[in-house]
C-alpha cells in the first residue's frame, strides 16, 4: 500500500475499531516515534517566534547550502548502515581528500605554497584532482570492506582503526615540505568558482554550484539503491546475509562495493569541504561521520540492517540541519551542541530499537 | 438452537486455544543490536532522559 491517502484512510478505519487502550498507545507510539520531528517542529517554532530572520529565504539558503555539504557522506554512510555496520573513519577521510584537494589546487602565485612544482590551475586540472582525491576515497573504502568482507571483522573495529591510520596520515601530510602542520590556504579562485561559485540566489543569500552536484549525485545513488542488481544485493545481505548468500548474492563483493562507494562519497565531500573551510586544517571533517550517522537512522536507515531509502537520508539530514540552524540562530554555544548532538544520536538509536520492538 | 450450540462449542475451543497459546515473546532485535537486551519501557526512559537532556542544555545555554 504506497498510496499515502490510503494508507491514512486505513489507519483511521483502523483508529475506529481500537479500544481506550489501543488508542493510547497508539498516539503513544506515534508520538515517541516520531519524537525527533517533534523536536524540530518546536524549535524551528520557538526560533522563528524569537528570531524572525530564521524564515526568510536567505535563512533557507543557508540550510539548503549545509544540506548539500553533509548529504554526500551520509549518502555513503547510509549504505554501510544497511549491511547493519557503520564508517568511523568517514570524517577523516573527507579531512584528507580535503588537505589533498587544497594541496593540488592552491593559487599558482601564493606565497606559502606547498609543493612548488603542479601546474597552473586548469578545469583539466581541477577534474583530474577530484578524481584524485574520490580515488583516494575509494581505495580507504576498499580497504574497509576488504577487511570487513574477508575476514568478517566488525565494521566499527575496522573503520575505528582506518580512521586513526587516515588521521595520522592527514598530520603526516600537514607536516611535509616544511609546512609544520600549519593549515592549507590560498586556494585557487577557479577552484572556489568550479565547487563555491553562485548558482542563484535565494534572498540575499548565493546558493553555491555544489548544491546542483548534490541534487545529481542524489539522483545518482538513488538509482543505484533502487534501479540495479547492486542495490538489490545491498538490501538483501542487510537483511539476511546467510539468505543472501544462498540466493546467490556476492557477499564478498557487495560488501567491498558498498565501502568502496561510501569511500567515493567521502572523498567528494573532502573536495567540497575544501571550498567551503576556505584553508583546510588538520581538524577539518573532524567528528562529521557523527552528524552523517545520525542524520541517516533519524531518516529511518536502521542499524537492525536492510532498511533505509535515499528520500529517508535527506529528510534525515535536513532535521538535524534544521536543529541546528535553529540553535545557531538562538545562540546555543557550539561546545553545547555536541552534548546536544550526542543526545540526538543515542535517541535515534533508542527511538529505532523502539520502531523494531513494537512492531506487529 | 443447533446454530447456538456450535457457536458455544467455537466459543469454548477459542477460550481454550487463548489458556493454552503461550503469551506472545517480544521480537529479537537484529544487526547491530543483535546481543542487545532492552525492554521498550528502558527504551522510552532513554528516549525521554535524551530529550530532557536537549531542552536542558538549550535552556541554560540561553539563560
Amino acid at each position: 500500500m504506497n498510496n499515502p491517502i490510503k494508507k491514512i484512510n486505513q489507519t483511521c478505519a483502523d483508529y475506529r475499531h481500537m479500544n481506550a487502550k489501543g488508542r493510547r498507545t497508539f498516539w503513544i507510539d506515534g508520538i515517541l516515534n516520531n519524537m525527533l520531528y517533534i523536536i524540530m517542529a518546536v524549535f524551528v517554532i520557538y526560533t522563528a517566534s524569537v528570531r524572525p530572520a530564521f524564515l526568510t529565504l536567505g535563512s533557507f539558503a543557508n540550510l539548503i547550502t549545509q544540506v548539500a555539504a553533509y548529504l554526500p557522506m551520509a549518502l555513503g554512510i547510509g549504505g554501510c548502515i544497511v549491511l547493519t555496520g557503520t564508517d568511523l573513519s568517514a570524517g577523516r577521510v573527507a579531512g584528507l581528500t580535503a588537505a589533498v584537494s587544497a594541496v593540488l589546487l592552491q593559487e599558482a602565485d601564493f606565497a606559502n605554497k606547498m609543493f612548488n612544482n603542479f601546474p597552473k590551475v586548469t578545469g583539466w586540472w581541477i577534474l583530474l584532482s577530484m578524481l584524485i582525491v574520490v580515488i583516494i576515497g575509494a581505495f580507504v573504502g576498499f580497504v574497509n570492506g576488504f577487511f570487513v568482507a574477508k575476514f568478517s571483522l566488525h565494521p566499527f573495529i575496522v573503520t575505528l582503526s582506518t580512521q586513526l591510520i587516515t588521521y595520522g596520515t592527514i598530520l603526516w601530510f600537514f607536516g611535509l615540505n616544511g609546512n609544520n602542520g600549519q593549515p592549507i590556504s590560498g586556494l585557487s579562485k577557479q577552484y572556489k568558482e568550479v565547487v563555491g561559485g553562485e548558482l542563484f540566489r535565494l534572498g540575499n543569500v548565493a546558493v553555491p554550484r555544489y548544491v546542483l552536484y548534490a541534487v545529481i549525485i542524489v539522483a545518482l545513488m538513488w538509482f543505484i539503491w533502487n534501479k540495479t542488481s547492486f542495490g538489490k544485493n545491498m538490501f538483501a545481505l542487510g537483511s539476511n546475509m546467510d539468505a543472501a548468500r544462498v540466493s546467490g548474492v556476492n557477499v564478498f563483493w557487495t560488501t567491498i562495493m558498498v565501502h568502496t562507494l561510501a569511500g567515493l562519497m567521502y572523498g567528494y565531500a573532502g573536495f567540497v569541504e575544501g571550498v567551503r573551510s576556505g584553508s583546510v586544517a588538520a581538524s577539518t571533517g573532524l567528528n562529521a561521520e557523527c552528524d552523517a550517522i545520525a542524520a541517516c537512522v533519524i531518516g529511518g536507515v536502521s542499524f537492525v540492517g536492510g532498511t533505509g531509502s535515499i528520500g529517508g537520508i535527506i529528510l534525515g539530514v535536513f532535521v538535524l540541519r534544521i536543529i541546528f540552524v535553529a540553535l545557531t540562530m538562538l545562540g546555543v554555544d557550539s561546545s553545547s551542541l555536541y552534548i546536544i548532538k550526542g543526545a540526538i544520536i543515542l535517541c535515534a538509536c533508542a527511538l529505532d530499537m523502539r520502531k523494531y520492538l513494537v512492531k506487529k | 438452537m443447533e446454530e447456538n450450540k456450535n457457536h458455544d462449542t467455537i466459543d469454548q475451543d477459542n477460550k481454550a486455544d487463548e489458556q493454552e497459546s503461550p503469551a506472545p515473546q517480544p521480537r529479537q532485535l537484529r544487526g547491530l543490536y543483535k546481543n542487545v537486551n532492552i525492554s521498550v519501557r528502558a527504551l522510552d526512559i532513554i528516549i525521554f532522559t535524551c530529550i530532557a537532556v536537549i531542552v536542558l542544555v538549550v535552556i541554560i545555554d540561553l539563560l
